[in-house]
Order: structure tokens, then C-alpha cells, then sequence
């Protein structure tokens, strides 16, 4: 009899390999990115589109190509970002709710990139903002993981990644407050919670090196993470170098979340929601979650960004806050359906 | 001819305190050893500078080669590791965890070659496990998830195996099995070295007994020479008889 495993539950039982996981995830983010480009407080109709296609000066034009364009191109790679960063962490720490935004990653990040805005005057669309975000988020991933250790319990983890997150919105809104712009502090929100509205090609320009390299770094540790679930000694004696794998991810993560944080804020939990989605239909392998985890990342930022559009309200709603609505309950569903087990690995 | 494994002058520290003194050893194709001594005598240490995962001084050669000077691939091809450590990560299959075994000789666990899913069948029929090949390995007991464990040792194929406590949590009746399928690969030429708790497992299975205290070898032979009163009561401060051996 066919079973089918809790996605939130660690022992819950492999489900099969989904051979077509990679392509449904594929169409479902091709058919959103359609969908992007049509949404939005203008409605683009067939008829738009064309317009937009065939006049190069029109009104359309603007909206689909200077704004729905990169929009659209930045949701998805920033989501992919966030799903990639956490599988690896969740991987590498043998931890469920090892992800970037629970590490306070993100929110360092934001503190970096909103610090050199705001003190410093470094233009938004500068190349200096995601190496700040990163050098901050690196700093961030690398103490937690000093702190935590190798075994990464789960109270440390959490506890340090509380401490990290707490400290970081706090300095955040004293840089903010110390900003001679008077609409500063405003930014908090969207540094904290985080949004793709208003995003640019320049936008993308820059987030986009950072992101491809952090992705290069972790991709190929496929196997390595999979021998993980066995721990770090069997893994090592499987000929893993687990130093490296260690640079490789706290690095690669950085890059990510600096690339992503530096220009659309700290979208929190997308990082924990897309390895768990997709976990059981990777065997529950941590290393062929990878790539499932990416895309699964981009279906979901994008999807929030879409909704963030439609939902009637006085101002738009910041993407992060619907990932954050989802990501909480998912967060203590996880916590819930595994608290045995994450007791027992060690606090 | 090479031994298997040679140790020189092998010592090693954990957090500043000493402890594995001066030790030296061969091992050669095929033999059973295990090593017995008291909690704290550096058994699981010794075992862990033997694959590698400790330096100190001294030398430690593989096939004759310094073991430093392997490629971890070809390492992990030539000496498997079971550690003590049990603790099953995430929810993969029994089948996929065995299969993990293979990663070092290039293979992944989707696509194993013909060799490699004859030895990950092999492993999991001498282990008695292959009836859950698709069950969570994390849903088992301790004792099942043992057995998947050192099923992923053997099927790595190495020519030495090193296994920390292999049958510790095991019934009785799969205590003897895996001890009679880790005999079985010692006949084939594998070195096989275990720590036991089991004295009388200990004297059952091995070819040669190591008694380690204090981070030292104190005897080593075969089992009726070291496993007397004159050896075991100065480490254990107890005699056979009260250890219900005589």
C-alpha cells in the first residue's frame, strides 16, 4: 500500500522519488512568471501585452518591461536563494530548522545594507550593498555556527539565531533612527520583513552575480550532504572533507542571502518552508533536496509577490509578510512533529 | 608483504590530556581483532586515529602508505568506519542509507553500478535487513538501526573495517549473526577490528585479542592467552568468575 509521509515529519517514512517533482515545479513557476507579468495594480490583458510588444513608447511597455520584467526575474531567483540556502544549512547541521532567517542571517544582512544606505549614503543600486549584506550575513552564519557547534542542537541554534535576529532588528532601527533622512525609519519594514515592489533591472544586476556564485559553491555538495544523515565522522571516512563543506556552505549561503537581503530585505522563512515541501519526495535525502528546494523557493516567492499584488489594501503588502504568515505555523508544525527527536539529537 | 595497517609510536590528545601512549601494531589480511578494555582506555580513540579522524604522533601506514597521503576517495575505498556515534539524521530509506556505502567509489545512490548493487544486496542480506529496504531507516529500533548501519560499512568493500561496538543495543541471536557475517568477510581477507564489551563474544569471534587501559595495549594474542584472570583482573579489578567467564 502506497504511503504518504508527513512532509513536516522527520521519520515518517521515505516517499518515492518523484520523477516528474523537478518538472512540475519547472511548469508551475513557468506559469506563475505569465501570470507575474500580468498581475498588478494595471491589469495587462492579451491586447496590453501585444501593445507592449509592438509600441515601443507606450504606457505598456513601461509597466511590462520596466516593472513587471524584473520584477518578476528578481521574485524567483530570490526565492530560489532563500530554498537553496536553507536546504544546505539543514543538510550540513543535520537540523530541520536550520535556515538562513532562523540563523538571523537575513536580518544581519539587512542591518549591513540598510546601515551603508542610511550612515554612509551608498546609492540602492550600488554593487558595495550586497558585499556589505554579505561580509554581515557571513559574520552572522559563522558565529551561530561557532556558537553552536558541530552538533548544532537544536535549543542553541534557536537561541543564538533568536539572540542574532533580535540584535540585528534592533541596531537596524537605531541606524535607521540616526539617518538625517527623515522618511528612514520608515524602511524598517521593508528591510525586515522584505519586498520586491519597485525593483529594477539594476536591481536584478545586482543580486544576480552573488546568488549564482553562492549556488555554484553549494550545488556540487550533493553527495556529501547526503553521507551527512550518517554524521560528520562516517561521513569524513566516506571521503567528505567536511572543513570545506563547511566553508563552502556558511560562504555560499552568504552570498545568497547577501545578494537577496541587498535588494529586497529580509524575506523570512522561505528558507524552511521549501526543503520541507519537498523534502519527502526526495527520499528525504538532503542532498537531492537541493535543487528540488530551489525551485520550490521560487514558486513560493513568487506566488507571495503575486498575491502581495492582488490583496486589496491601502498600501501594498510586503511579500515577506505572506511568507512569514505561512512560514510561522510550518515553523511549529516542524517543531511540533519532531520535538522528540530533536530533543533527543542534543541541545 | 605489506600489513594492512601499521601503527609506529601512535599516540593521541583530547583536550590536552594524553590519551593513546607509544602504541605500535600490525594488522595483516584476514584477521578478527577486538579490542576489550575498561570505559576510558582509549579504545574508540585508537579506532578514530586509525581511519584518519585523529592526528598525533606517531605513524599510521595503510597498505604501507601513510595514511595521510591517501586520497580520501581511495581511503574510504580501502578502510570503512563504523562509529560509536548512532544517530540517524533524517527519514531516508534503509535501501538508499546501505547504498551511501558506494558514494566512494563514484557512484550515486540513483544511479549504483552493477558491482555496487550487488555489494549494497550482500551487505543487507549478511545483515538481515533487506526485508526493510524501503522502510525510514529512523523508524527502526537502535539495535535494526545498528545492523542498516554496519550494513553500509560492508558495503563500501573495503579491505579493513573498523567498527566501534558493532553489536552494542543487538539481541542476542543478531549479536552472533553480525559477529559470524563480520567472520565471514575476515575469511574472505578483510581485516576486521571491533571494540566488544562482550568478553565472551570477544573470545567467540576474534582471532586476536587487544586489551587496552589507560591508553595503552596491555596484552595482545590470541583469545585463550589473553582472556585469563593473570590479564583481565588487573584492568577490570575483577575476576573471570565474577564476570561469569570462568
Amino acid at each position: 500500500m502506497a504511503r504518504f509521509p508527513s512532509p513536516f515529519k522527520l521519520g515518517s517514512g521515505p516517499g518515492q522519488l518523484g520523477s516528474g517533482l523537478v518538472a512540475s515545479l519547472c511548469l508551475g513557476l513557468a506559469l506563475l512568471i505569465i501570470l507575474s507579468l500580468l498581475v498588478g495594480s494595471t491589469a495587462m490583458g492579451p491586447s496590453a501585452l501585444m501593445k507592449a510588444i509592438a509600441e515601443p513608447a507606450s504606457l505598456e511597455r513601461i509597466i511590462f518591461w520596466e516593472i513587471r520584467a524584473p520584477r518578476t526575474l528578481l521574485a524567483p531567483m530570490i526565492g530560489a536563494a532563500f530554498g537553496l540556502s536553507g536546504a544546505a544549512l539543514q543538510g550540513l547541521l543535520r537540523n530541520p530548522l536550520a535556515e538562513p532567517s532562523v540563523l538571523g542571517a537575513p536580518q544581519m544582512a539587512a542591518l549591513g545594507a540598510a546601515g551603508a544606505i542610511f550612515l554612509f549614503g551608498v546609492p540602492t543600486i550600488s554593487f558595495l550593498l550586497p558585499g556589505i549584506a554579505i561580509l554581515f550575513s557571513l559574520f552572522s552564519v559563522g558565529l551561530i555556527a561557532l556558537i553552536a557547534g558541530r552538533y548544532a542542537g537544536t535549543a542553541t541554534l534557536l537561541i543564538a539565531g533568536l539572540a542574532m535576529a533580535s540584535l540585528a532588528g534592533a541596531l537596524l532601527s537605531f541606524v535607521l533612527a540616526l539617518s538625517d533622512n527623515p522618511f528612514a525609519l520608515a524602511e524598517v519594514v521593508f528591510w525586515l520583513i522584505g519586498s520586491v515592489e519597485d525593483r529594477s533591472w539594476h536591481h536584478v544586476m545586482i543580486a544576480m552575480p552573488p546568488i549564482a556564485l553562492g549556488a555554484l559553491l553549494i550545488l556540487p555538495l550533493k553527495s556529501g550532504l547526503s553521507a551527512l544523515v550518517l554524521g560528520e565522522e562516517a561521513a569524513q571516512t566516506l571521503g567528505f572533507n567536511l572543513t570545506a563543506y563547511r566553508w563552502r556552505i556558511a560562504l555560499g549561503t552568504a552570498l545568497m542571502i547577501g545578494g537577496a537581503v541587498a535588494v529586497a530585505g529580509a524575506i523570512g522563512f522561505v528558507g524552511l518552508l521549501a526543503p520541507h515541501l519537498v523534502r519527502a519526495s526526495c527520499r528525504n535525502d538532503a542532498g537531492r533536496v537541493l535543487i528540488p528546494a530551489a525551485l520550490a523557493g521560487a514558486v513560493l516567492v513568487l506566488a507571495a509577490d503575486i498575491l502581495a499584488r492582488i490583496i486589496p489594501a491601502t498600501s501594498e503588502i510586503k511579500v515577506g509578510m505572506i511568507t512569514a504568515l505561512i512560514g510561522v505555523p510550518v515553523f511549529l508544525l516542524v517543531l511540533h512533529a519532531n520535538r522528540a527527536r530533536l530533543e533527543e539529537g542534543g541541545s | 608483504m605489506n600489513s594492512l595497517m601499521s601503527l609506529r609510536g601512535v599516540g593521541a590528545s583530547l583536550g590536552g590530556e594524553v590519551v593513546l601512549a607509544n602504541l605500535s601494531l600490525d594488522i595483516q589480511p584476514g584477521e578478527r581483532i577486538a579490542i576489550i578494555g575498561p570505559n576510558g582506555a582509549g579504545k574508540s580513540t585508537l579506532l578514530r586515529r586509525m581511519a584518519g579522524l585523529l592526528s598525533g604522533p606517531g605513524h599510521v601506514a595503510l597498505l604501507g602508505k601513510a595514511l595521510a597521503d591517501w586520497g580520501p576517495q581511495d581511503r574510504a575505498r580501502t578502510l570503512a568506519f563504523l562509529p560509536q556515534e548512532r544517530r540517524i539524521a533524517w527519514g531516508v530509506s534503509v535501501g538508499d542509507l546501505v547504498a551511501l556505502g558506494r558514494l566512494p567509489h563514484g557512484e550515486t545512490i540513483e544511479n549504483p553500478s552493477e558491482t555496487g548493487r550487488k555489494a549494497v544486496e550482500a551487505a543487507m542480506h549478511i545483515t538481515d535487513i533487506a526485508q526493510w529496504r524501503d522502510r525510514a531507516a529512523t523508524a527502526l529500533s537502535h539495535g535494526e538501526q545498528a545492523r542498516v548501519l554496519l550494513a553500509r560499512a560492508l558495503a563500501t568493500g573495503a579491505q579493513l573495517l573498523l567498527a566501534d561496538e558493532p553489536v552494542a543495543a543487538l539481541d542476542p541471536r543478531h549479536q552472533i549473526g553480525v559477529l559470524d557475517a563480520l567472520a565471514a568477510q575476515s575469511r574472505q581477507g578483510i581485516g576486521v577490528i571491533c571494540i566488544l564489551h562482550e568478553l565472551h563474544l570477544a573470545r567467540a569471534f576474534a582471532s586476536r585479542v587487544l586489551v587496552m587501559d589507560r591508553g595503552h595495549i596491555v596484552a595482545d594474542g590470541p583469545p585463550k592467552a589473553v582472556i585469563c584472570d593473570e590479564v583481565l583482573e588487573p584492568v577490570f579489578g575483577l575476576s573471570l568468575k565474577a564476570m561469569h567467564l570462568s
